[in-house]
């Protein structure tokens, strides 16, 4: 036999006819293909409502394409915004009126309602892109950048990601660094810290744009612990400089005697804008459990933040998928949210006390706790196809301070409960 | 093990050293019990009854009679009638004796080279055609060693599926710790979609899907078994001829054929082709997968 032909197609021939001799029967056909899954897309729309408040509608497509050296995905987010947000006033047994941020209107809250800035409008669009690809025999990296806009706020990001794969792949470890550089022109110019409200047309009260930076280290660690059970432990800290103060907030100056507003230069109350610190170091510890009861999934996490503005804050996460027959599942879901308040917030401030280098009124930045439950019911339909609906109710209830509700306060709702709904489609194809 | 996936149960069982897994579009529970049931029995019989470790098994046997001849059963002179042929198709480079080399190569990552003396030492006892076999004896040369290893996977997958699929109607993809075979199309002809590891991945971001309707699939190579020295990298295929891995090998090769042990045999030869692999496998007219 010549060399030639057993390089030729002839091994393969001669090889199928030894195997059937082997087997005892003829082969058959062999069809198989590459998956053509080199594309793949994610959207979803969806509803934030809180009650009597801001809403925000959201739309968002995600494109995967694999390459052969690796992945790039695509988002791209709109949310539209609109609402009245709380503008950290408290409410009173008179009626108030308001200086719009603009500067040039101004709008009116009756007696005992919480002060809701109307006037809350916005688009905002954002896009990102990573490339995600194999480094060395083990590694893995991921770098990102992302930018958003919105009227009164640009946003500028870079991210990288390094991971590697240990001990057979049983343990992964990742490094994680992330930088933004956002700047803030608010409407009608950043406040002067702690400068009071003045009546339409005054602009003696503020200044120009502002900007922040925000850089992020990551470590974590990802381990398979038994055939049915996955570990997750991430350890990050967080930097923010510049200007992390939220213009359109205010605090109220009350009378410490009678818990009345004070009278305001050109408008009827005194109110001044908040003031929060230039820096902030946040540190988080995040520990999470998947596990596989059969056919269900429950994945639990925790989440512990801590920062040096005083916030201390848990958040428990619980997620159970229930699959339904071969082509459904259900997904419950409960948050639980737990926060303390940082030290310069107040929920006003009182006439006649020298004022302090930073105070805020946001209810965000005060003792809250706020849970959320949820249901998703899912249909995937093979090759990766998936419809989803997804609702969820939330509902966040704050502590004032003690001593807080004194005089005319007393009957008002210095801290009211927020609750929102959430709902969302999703289809990914 | 056995859980409902979407419109098919996956059952899965340990064996020959990996995971395995039995995919089978049926209804019943109960007839997926039974199908798994038959694919994990055949799956181990064929592991006991050619395990290189396990004291009872034939092959143990064979290697231990220290130059006297051994009389075999069907079943194993069929399978050293298809050694001698995968001998002769591949050149000498598929040799049921070269199992001995793995005295000295241990590709743990390392950059542990045997001397050249440590490989001429083994290296002696490998080489089929020193074997007698008359077709119901054989004999090895003592210090020879048999071993199926090379071709047990993709034979009991064979095996399994030619077990089944008299007896079920459906699909079943039958997986033995990567090699794979089809009994049936599927309803609507469907592809089952199958991953392959690309081996410098750590995630499984870097996977080859395939679709797989009909036949079998394999892949020879392995990423995480190999020795690294002075930049030199030296995969775990060897070469039986010289006893050193065979030079600029592929990380692995993944062929599609009618039946597993094709698959598995062209992927094997296509390694032991080298800087040539890929030339050797566009001849064979079968579907492949390269990863350098």
């Amino acid at each position: 036999m010549q060399l030639g032909s057993r390089r030729g197609s002839r091994v393969a021939t001669s090889l199928f006819a030894a195997t059937a001799a082997l087997l005892g029967a003829p082969s058959g056909p062999s069809i198989a293909q590459d998956a053509d899954q080199r594309w793949q897309l994610d959207t979803s729309l969806s509803y934030y409502g809180e009650r009597e408040r801001v809403s925000d509608v959201s739309a968002n497509v995600r494109v995967q394409r694999w390459f052969e050296r690796g992945v790039l995905s695509l988002r791209l987010a709109l949310d539209s915004l609109t609402g009245a947000s709380a503008s950290g006033a408290v409410p009173s047994v008179f009626a108030q009126t308001f200086t719009s941020p603009s500067g040039n209107r101004s709008y009116r809250i009756d007696p005992g309602s919480t002060p809701l800035d109307p006037t809350f409008l916005d688009t905002r669009y954002a896009v990102s892109g990573n490339w995600l690809q194999s480094v060395g025999a083990r590694g893995e990296i991921d770098l990102g950048v992302s930018a958003s806009n919105e009227y009164d706020y640009f946003h500028s990001g870079l991210n990288a990601r390094y991971s590697i794969g240990l001990n057979q792949r049983n343990t992964t470890l990742a490094f994680g660094l992330a930088f933004a550089a956002d700047s803030v022109d608010p409407v009608g110019g950043a406040p002067v810290p702690l400068a009071p409200m003045l009546p339409p047309g005054a602009t003696g009260n503020k200044l120009g744009d502002d900007s922040k930076t925000v850089g992020d280290v990551l470590v974590g660690v990802t381990q398979v612990l038994g055939r049915r059970t996955l570990g997750q432990l991430n350890y990050s800290v967080s930097r923010s400089e510049g200007y992390l103060t939220d213009p359109y907030k205010v605090l109220t100056v009350v009378d410490p005697a009678t818990g009345d507003p004070v009278a305001g230069p050109g408008i009827p109350y005194l109110y001044r804008f908040e003031a929060r610190p230039e820096q902030r170091t946040k540190h988080s510890l995040f520990a999470q459990i998947k596990h596989r009861l059969g056919r269900p999934v429950v994945d639990v996490s925790y989440r512990y933040m801590t920062d040096d503005w005083g916030i201390d804050s848990h958040t428990l996460d619980f997620h159970w998928r229930q699959p339904i027959g071969a082509h459904t599942y259900l997904q419950p879901h409960v948050r639980y949210y737990l926060q303390s308040a940082a030290d310069f917030y107040r929920p006003y401030l009182l006439d006649g006390d020298e004022l302090p280098d930073h105070a805020s009124a946001d209810y965000r930045l005060g003792e809250l706790d706020g849970v959320t439950l949820g249901l998703k019911l899912g249909w995937p339909h093979g090759d990766g196809r998936e419809w989803s609906v997804r609702i969820e109710y939330y509902r966040q209830s704050g502590r004032a301070p003690p001593g807080t509700e004194f005089g005319s306060l007393a009957g008002l709702d210095v801290f009211p409960t927020v609750e929102a709904a959430i709902s969302q489609f999703e289809y990914r194809f | 093990m056995l859980r409902l996936a979407e419109g098919y149960w996956i059952g899965s069982f340990q064996a020959m050293a990996s995971p395995c897994q039995v995919l089978m579009e049926v209804d019943d529970r109960r007839e997926a019990e039974r199908i798994l049931a038959v694919v994990a029995e055949e799956t181990w019989r064929i592991e006991t009854k050619y395990s290189r470790y396990l004291p009872d098994s034939i092959v143990q046997r064979i290697n231990q009679s220290a130059g006297h001849s051994v009389e075999v059963d069907d079943e194993t002179a069929r399978l050293l009638d298809y050694a001698t042929r995968l001998h002769q198709l591949s050149d000498g480079k598929f040799d049921v004796t070269s199992g001995v080399l793995r005295r000295v190569w241990r590709f743990d990552g390392s950059d542990r080279l045997p001397t050249e003396q440590a490989v001429q030492d083994v290296q002696r006892h490998v080489g089929w055609p020193r074997v007698r076999w008359d077709g119901r004896r054989i004999e090895l040369q003592p210090a020879m060693e048999l071993d199926f290893g090379g071709l047990g996977k993709e034979y009991a997958a064979d095996r399994a599926a030619g077990r089944i699929v008299e007896s079920c109607e459906g699909s079943c993809l039958v997986n033995l710790g990567g090699d794979l075979i089809v009994t049936r199309p599927r309803r609507g002809l469907e592809p089952w979609r199958v991953g392959i590891e690309k081996p410098d991945a750590a995630v499984p971001v870097a996977t080859r899907q395939i679709r797989l309707t009909a036949g079998g699939l394999a892949t020879s190579g392995d990423a995480k078994r190999f020795l690294l020295r002075d930049g030199v990298r030296y995969g775990h295929i060897l070469d039986p001829i010289t006893g050193w891995p065979v030079r600029d090998a592929p990380r692995s090769v993944t062929v599609a054929a009618g039946t597993c042990l094709d698959a598995g045999m062209l992927a094997t030869l296509g390694m032991l082709h080298g800087a040539d692999a890929e030339t050797f496998l566009e001849a064979q007219n079968v579907r492949h997968w390269v990863l350098r």
